[in-house]
């Protein structure tokens, strides 16, 4: 158990640059997430923290200790991969008494503490198995047993989840969380589903291009995204232009969105050139608009025409173009379509009383 | 960690060392001695002599013809036999999947021998149509070149056409005849373009092998100059001389070898395409007048390809006096001369091939690993020096390795290790791609796995990645050392007195007409290759012959 810090960290392979002056910081016992899409170094950088890519400049430590020149079999960590990387040719008990075969741990302390973290999990019958013959979500508790079982400073786990199907990534989502605060153990965790990101995480820093873009609480990053970016890729969101009209930040602004006037809140620090509105599917109303009044008496209200209906089960989904032929997406609870407002209806969106406003590029 | 030299890098340079010092070094010096004078002078001498001797000129023009000829009829045979059993079940199927061992268990010696025993001068055929007398065919020079060359390398045309075939994607045919063309044209037009270029790669590695020939091209040529047969002819009567022609004409090989990797890289891979999915067709069976005539077609050509075993084990056991076999009269005499006399050539050959393989699957294993596992710009040449040893035919690499290591700092020729050597080096690029064969399903995961559980990556590699490479390795080990037990050509170069094997026993048995004995000596060497064979199918669940 440790906390983690990282320190002005860079890595670039030749003329790319991989990361960019990444400075984290994961608190004692923390599950602390590393979302973003493809290619945005998140990967490389939990690798650097495994230690098996030298970074190119920065440092990472330990606790108190600077591990950056340390190489990855005396670091101490767990590591669960992405494709789980069992031993093929090990059994399961054998898989998880690897690490502390390599530590000398002697026979009857190896197996008494192989047997608790395989029951941990729940396979203990599972034992003498070889991992070929085992489910994804089996492998994925072994690989879970193999990584905690030689009690490291920290767990780090590359896209555990995404080789599983639906169910089983919430179900071992569970299995993962209840672990991890059970054994209290610094965690960094890397995904590029933001649902996993929020429902697992204490922390979560969404990157882009080789930078942390924001950090913060997993409510903080869904409520208050701070860039057009981050409201798009955390959750869905309907992204608007608007142009400032007055206002400061941290206090109402008002914006001119498709010639309406909007307020909202915006809490990037400088007010940039550019601004956008986002709007959640699930937070904005639709109501019919009366024929001979453009705007419905909301403050915050964007006409429109409804030009497509989806029934998605549990919801559904009306696709409405506003003003200058922009498109947005609102999401109301299902229905029959015959009970829905029939496509080309022109209708009016209720924005809320506090929409937000970020910045765009 | 990334990007340390130690200890990964420093084995890449030991391995590329190695090839430098044994592959590089002794070509370069065969290559310079082909432009030396006879006081050691700079002089185009040699390939003056080349190019105004005609009978250099016409061994270059006879092999280069005898090479194409050999191409097309191995392909005539192999690619359609591919092509048959791949997608149709036809009746003695099974037994063609047996193919591909008659190229290991059979040596080329033993083959050509074999159908001497039929067609040659003393042949059975010949005997009989000489006493109804009749003129029997001359199957000395071009006709016996080219029959049993073809039936030695058609294999390689039937595995490539095979794997194409396997690798190809049912689903395009379909979706050419749901756009409107005949079965027939499909093929035509959507799947002959796509297995065309691994076809046409088969060929060119045939052409080579078919130039490089040593063993078939001397027992057979006769008076037909070909240029591995004037390669080794020069080299025997250079002997302690001047090196000059057998370096010429190396070089002259090595040069028109080159020449067709380059069309090969230039024309033939870029012509190469990407399947996205491979899902092969079922097969469909046939049956009547024209499943017979395939049957026997194919049955044809098991027939002659397992031949020379048959013609190997009734002349071993029929009576002979000197170059006369007593057909039909049997006699043990010629086993037991090689079970009173054989027995230094059985230990020289067993000795020398268990080492070679030792050495070269520890070599294999190491290089395998650090090409697929720890990539550099290091194994990226290493990688390219290792296929180099399969476009040198065993002659030349012989010559090169006696010319490199027979005086300067380190004296190899005539000693045991130079044996060793030529073994390793010839053997090298089988032994890394069999080692490999495992290699490439392990995830790098698998390793930073047990690094992050606290197993430094040496120690790693031996203990996580060598167990899963041994199925790959047992392979290596046993096509290693088989394909080494019949190794001829560069050890009829490189041996010196005391260190005869089976092989060269053979070849100069054969060169004495005694056909019964170089039999005996044949099946020796056949219950030597199959034995390890047998074992590893049989207990070790290895499957040699699925490449």
């Amino acid at each position: 158990m440790t906390s983690i810090r990282v320190d002005a960290l860079s890595k670039s392979y030749g003329a790319i640059d991989v990361l960019k002056s990444i400075a984290i910081d994961v608190g004692d016992g923390a599950f602390f997430t590393l979302l973003g899409p493809s290619g945005c170094g998140k990967t490389t950088l939990l690798r650097v923290l495994a230690g098996f890519v030298e970074p190119s400049g920065g440092a990472v430590y330990f606790g108190a200790e600077d591990v950056t020149q340390k190489p990855t079999h005396k670091r101490n960590v767990g590591m669960v991969f992405q494709d789980y990387a069992l031993f093929p040719d090990k059994t399961v008990f054998e898989n998880v008494a690897y690490g502390l075969r390599a530590r000398r741990v002697s026979a009857a302390d190896l197996s008494a503490r192989v047997t608790e973290h395989l029951e941990k999990v729940n396979i203990a019958h599972l034992a003498e198995r070889y991992p070929a013959a085992l489910s994804g979500g089996q492998r994925q508790r072994v690989a879970l047993a193999r990584a905690l079982v030689i009690e490291p400073q920290v767990l780090l786990m590359d896209e555990p989840l995404s080789n599983l199907d639906a169910k089983l990534r919430i179900q071992m989502r569970e299995v993962i969380r209840d672990l991890q605060q059970r054994a209290n153990i610094t965690t960094v965790f890397v995904t590029h589903d933001q649902e996993e990101a929020l429902a697992l995480s204490d922390w979560v820093a969404v990157m882009r291009g080789g930078r942390v873009e924001q950090l913060g609480s997993p409510y903080e990053i869904y409520s208050n995204p701070k860039t057009d970016y981050i409201a798009e890729f955390v959750g869905a969101a309907n992204l608007l232009p608007a142009k400032h009209i007055e206002g400061q930040p941290g206090g109402v602004v008002v914006c001119d969105v498709l010639g309406q006037t909007i307020r909202g809140q915006c809490s990037v620090e400088l007010l940039p050139q550019s601004l956008k509105l986002v709007a959640r599917p699930e937070e904005t109303a639709i109501h019919e608009a009366n024929q001979n009044i453009e705007h419905c008496g909301s403050v915050n209200c964007l006409p429109g025409q409804v030009t497509a209906y989806q029934y998605l089960g549990h919801k559904s989904a009306y696709t409405v173009v506003l003003a200058d032929g922009c498109h947005i997406t609102v999401t109301v609870p299902g229905m029959e379509r015959g009970d829905a407002i029939p496509e080309g209806t022109k209708v009016c969106l209720d924005l809320g009383p506090n929409p937000r406003f970020v910045s765009a590029e | 960690m990334a990007g340390r030299f130690f200890p990964w890098g420093l084995l890449s340079v030991l391995c590329l060392t190695f090839m430098l010092v044994f592959l590089v070094y002794p070509l370069g010096t065969v290559m310079l001695s082909s432009l030396r004078g006879p006081e050691g002078d700079l002089s185009l001498q040699g390939f003056v002599i080349f190019l105004t001797e005609g009978r250099y000129l016409e061994a270059l023009l006879n092999s280069v013809l005898l090479g194409a000829v050999v191409t097309i009829t191995a392909t005539l045979v192999g690619a359609p036999l591919a092509f048959l059993t791949a997608r149709y079940e036809i009746p003695l199927k099974s037994i063609v999947v047996l193919l591909p061992l008659t190229v290991l268990i059979v040596p080329e010696v033993i083959a050509a021998q074999a159908w001497l025993m039929v067609f040659g001068n003393n042949g059975v055929v010949t005997r009989f149509l000489l006493d109804l007398g009749l003129p029997a065919p001359r199957f000395y020079g071009w006709f016996g070149l080219i029959l049993v060359m073809t039936l030695i390398y058609y294999v390689h045309i039937y595995l490539a056409t095979l794997a194409a075939l396997r690798g190809f994607d049912h689903q395009l045919e379909e979706a050419g005849q749901s756009l409107g063309t005949s079965p027939f044209m499909t093929r035509l037009k959507v799947l002959f373009p796509a297995i065309a270029p691994p076809i046409l790669s088969g060929g060119l590695v045939v052409f080579t092998l078919v130039v490089g020939n040593f063993a078939v091209s001397i027992t057979l040529g006769h008076g037909l100059p070909l240029l591995s047969v004037m390669t080794y002819r020069s080299f025997i009567s250079e002997m302690g001389g001047n090196p000059v022609m057998q370096s010429t004409l190396a070089t002259v090989s090595i040069s028109l070898v080159a020449l067709v990797l380059f069309l090969q890289k230039r024309v033939v891979e870029r012509r190469n395409y990407q399947m996205t999915q491979g899902r092969p067709g079922n097969t469909r069976l046939i049956r009547g007048a024209s499943a017979a005539v395939l049957a026997t077609g194919v049955a044809f050509v098991t027939a002659m390809s397992l031949l020379p075993l048959l013609l190997v084990l009734i002349g071993s056991i029929t009576k002979s006096r000197g170059p006369v076999m007593h057909w039909g009269e049997y006699s043990m005499r010629s086993l037991n001369r090689v079970w009173d006399f054989g027995g230094d050539v059985i230990i020289n050959s067993l000795t020398f091939a268990t080492q070679a393989t030792f050495f070269g699957v520890l070599f294999g294993a190491l290089a395998s690993f650090l090409l697929i596992k720890k990539r550099s710009r290091v194994t990226g040449l290493l990688d390219y020096l290792l296929l180099l040893p399969l476009t040198i035919s065993g002659t030349i690499l012989g010559i090169a390795l006696v010319q490199g290591f027979n005086t300067g700092l380190v004296v190899l020729t005539g000693t045991p290790a130079i044996m060793i050597l030529a073994y390793m080096v010839r053997r090298l690029p089988f032994s890394v791609k069999n080692a490999s064969n495992n290699l490439y399903g392990i995830p790098d995961s698998l390793e930073e796995a047990s690094i992050s559980l606290g197993v430094p990556p040496v120690k790693t590699a031996l203990r996580v990645i060598l167990p899963l490479m041994a199925p790959g390795l047992a392979a290596a080990a046993i096509l290693m050392w088989v394909t080494t037990i019949a190794e001829l050509s560069a050890s009829v170069v490189v041996y010196s007195a005391g260190q005869e094997t089976l092989p060269i026993q053979i070849f100069r048995l054969i060169d004495s007409d005694l056909m019964g004995q170089a039999s005996a000596y044949g099946l020796t060497v056949i219950s030597i290759i199959l034995l390890p064979i047998f074992l590893a199918v049989r207990f070790l669940n290895l499957r040699l012959f699925t490449s």
